[in-house]
């Protein structure tokens, strides 16, 4: 994609997303970065390809789904600010993969912190 | 048999041709005698044009139109043998004509046999106790669920359900109250309510969950669910405005729902709430004169809720935050202390009470700050939870994912039984907490001012003291945006000006 156009040295606006079946889905850099997996990817000291080309390449997400994430990604930046958050939209065949995607997308913080309390206080 | 050719019937036989047809017809599937209607449809007969000039074939099938099936061979040529020496005679006693003598019990009951054995006498016998041996051992529920049809069609408004082992209560079982109407009165001239005044008691059971169904029943009364495993209380309870009675002691209670502050406003009728004993979290006080400031000057801040004033409410202090992860982790704050779930019962530990004057300060927020808008995973989890198939849904993740998937879509199904969690702060419905504190409430009945001069005169101290701790109860609230938390203005509003008589 042309947007994507991105230089060595300062970082681009955008980045792009590629899915595992060659879609791409070109989203602004500070929205992507709600994702901590794709923050990590991008950060200039951490020295991953990504974060040179701006293009990050999600081997385990088909189209379908990484389409929806990146949707997710501008609803989320879009009401960044507002109080009153409309709800998006998920179709129900989605749900259990993009809880996944979401899941491998979010993973900032490890799951072996999880404490007792999802697991016992319900 | 002798009474037979005195019967009036048989004797009118050749007179009326009609009433002689008609009544071995009436019984001809028992009848081993074949009546000779003419033919009514098709099948009777070969519809081919040359058969018309022969004689007709009849009856080559017998039995109702369900169960159709060929006479045999044998017994069609008897028959036809038979068909010109017909009589008018009894086969055997109907009971119908017969007089009222001793004997008329005997004979219907012999008719009613031939009826079965003609039909389904076997199947019959063996219904009736083939599924015996499985209903010997009935689950609790099923009894549960037998009993709350009899009060149903009794119109029974106390549904007993006490000590009946119960661990489980779903959906489906409560959904059939909803329906209850009460039988209406009598009495003439009388115009009486027909809204039933539920009693629901669940006592010395081992719930551990309630079913949402239970709080949509807007005329329940009394609920009673003293003596179960109950560790939390579906925030959903604060739907039952029509509650006079709440039992809630001897569970495994830490805090109870911040909505259960709706069952004493000005619009709820409560007038009796027990919960202790519970193992309800203690407020750890730094020092008192800190917490107590906010009693002290009770005018500062505007009535927030009208309670009822039955009841004398207030706000005494709150926890530090909880802040929650995306995925339930706990990040930062207080922990609440672990459950003593399979271990012995103890009391757990109290939680420090925050400073007055603290101010929520979330964690290290992510790309571009915090905002409310939920995460991908909450946005997926709500979008798994309006499935039907949600209870099918952990079976299809695959095997090498995450553990935590399968505790959050239990969180979801927990959630989806006992009624959604919704946001204290901005009423949005959340699955997942991101944040959660807990607030001490003052909750007293209030006393006559005749009955408030006796209690101090008479009371000593070290009783009022412990009565005092006895009505601080703690409310779990929970947020759904690391936003979603009490900041300090609203702390003040949340003081409400003490009712007094």
């Amino acid at each position: 994609m042309a947007t994507s156009t991105n230089g060595p040295q300062g970082l681009s606006k955008c980045v792009t997303l590629v899915s595992s079946d060659g879609f791409e889905f070109v989203v602004l850099r500070e929205a992507a970065c709600k994702s901590g997996a794709i923050k990590r990817m991008l950060d200039p000291k951490s020295n991953f390809a990504e974060s040179t080309t701006g293009r990050c390449v999600f081997e385990e997400i088909n189209g379908i789904i990484l389409e929806k994430v990146a949707e997710y990604f501008c609803y989320s930046y879009k009401n960044r600010n507002t109080e009153q958050v409309p709800d998006m939209e998920i179709p129900p065949e989605l749900c259990l993969e993009l809880l996944m995607a979401a899941d491998y997308l979010d993973g900032e913080y490890e799951y072996c912190q999880l404490s007792g309390h999802l697991l016992t206080d319900y | 048999m002798a009474e037979d050719t005195s019967l009036p019937g048989l004797s009118w036989d050749p007179v009326t041709d009609s009433i002689s047809n008609n009544r071995p017809r009436k019984r001809a599937r028992y009848s081993p005698v074949a009546s000779s209607d003419p033919p009514l449809f098709s099948s009777d007969d070969d519809p081919s044009a040359d058969n018309y000039t022969q004689d007709r074939e009849k009856k080559i099938f017998r039995g109702p139109w369900y169960r159709h099936h060929r006479i045999p061979d044998s017994e069609y040529s008897n028959r036809d043998l038979k068909k010109p020496k017909r009589t008018f005679e009894r086969q055997y006693d109907s009971g119908v004509w017969l007089g009222s003598d001793c004997t008329d019990i005997d004979e219907t009951v012999d008719g009613l046999g031939l009826v079965s054995c003609a039909t389904a006498d076997l199947p019959l016998r063996s219904s009736g106790e083939v599924p015996a041996p499985q209903d010997l051992t009935p689950s609790p529920e099923e009894l549960a669920q037998k009993q709350i049809d009899l009060c149903l069609e009794t119109g029974n408004e106390t549904i007993d359900l006490s000590s009946r082992n119960l661990t489980h209560l779903s959906n489906a079982t409560i959904r059939p109250l909803a329906a209850f109407t009460r039988v209406p009165p009598v009495t003439e001239g009388v115009f009486a309510r027909l809204d039933p005044k539920l009693k629901i008691f669940l006592a010395s059971n081992s719930l551990t969950t309630l079913p949402e169904e239970l709080f949509n029943l807007k005329n329940l009364r009394v609920l009673s669910l003293r003596g179960n495993k109950l560790r939390e209380l579906p925030p959903a309870i604060g739907r039952l405005h029509k509650l006079t009675e709440l039992n809630i002691s001897q569970n495994s209670l830490q805090y109870l729902p911040f909505e259960i502050l709706d069952l004493f406003s000005d619009t709820s009728r409560l007038q009796s709430f027990q919960i202790h004993p519970n193992l309800l979290h203690e407020r750890l006080r730094p020092s008192q004169e800190v917490i107590e400031t906010g009693q002290d000057n009770p005018n500062n801040g505007f009535e927030w809720r009208s309670w009822h004033p039955q009841w004398r409410v207030s706000y005494k202090a709150r926890s530090e935050i909880r802040y929650l992860d995306i995925n339930g982790t706990h990040l930062k704050g207080p922990t609440l202390s672990s459950h003593t779930l399979f271990g012995p019962r103890q009391f757990p530990n109290g939680i420090p009470v925050a400073d007055p004057n603290d101010i929520p300060t979330p964690p290290s927020p992510r790309c571009y700050g915090i905002s409310r808008v939920p995460s991908l995973l909450e946005l997926a989890l709500r979008a798994c939870s309006r499935t039907p198939e949600l209870p099918y849904l952990a079976s299809e993740l695959p095997e090498d994912g995450p553990e935590s998937f399968v505790s959050l879509l239990g969180l979801a199904i927990t959630k989806k039984e006992s009624g959604a969690s919704r946001c204290t702060i901005c009423k949005r419905d959340f699955i997942i907490p991101r944040t959660e504190w807990i607030e001490w409430w003052h909750i007293a009945k209030a006393m006559d001012s005749a009955e408030v001069g006796i209690a101090t005169s008479r009371q000593t101290t070290v009783e009022n003291e412990r009565d005092e701790a006895e009505s601080m109860v703690p409310l779990m609230r929970r947020g759904c945006s690391w936003l979603c938390v009490p900041d300090r203005a609203e702390i003040e509003e949340e003081e409400p000006i003490t009712e007094s008589n």
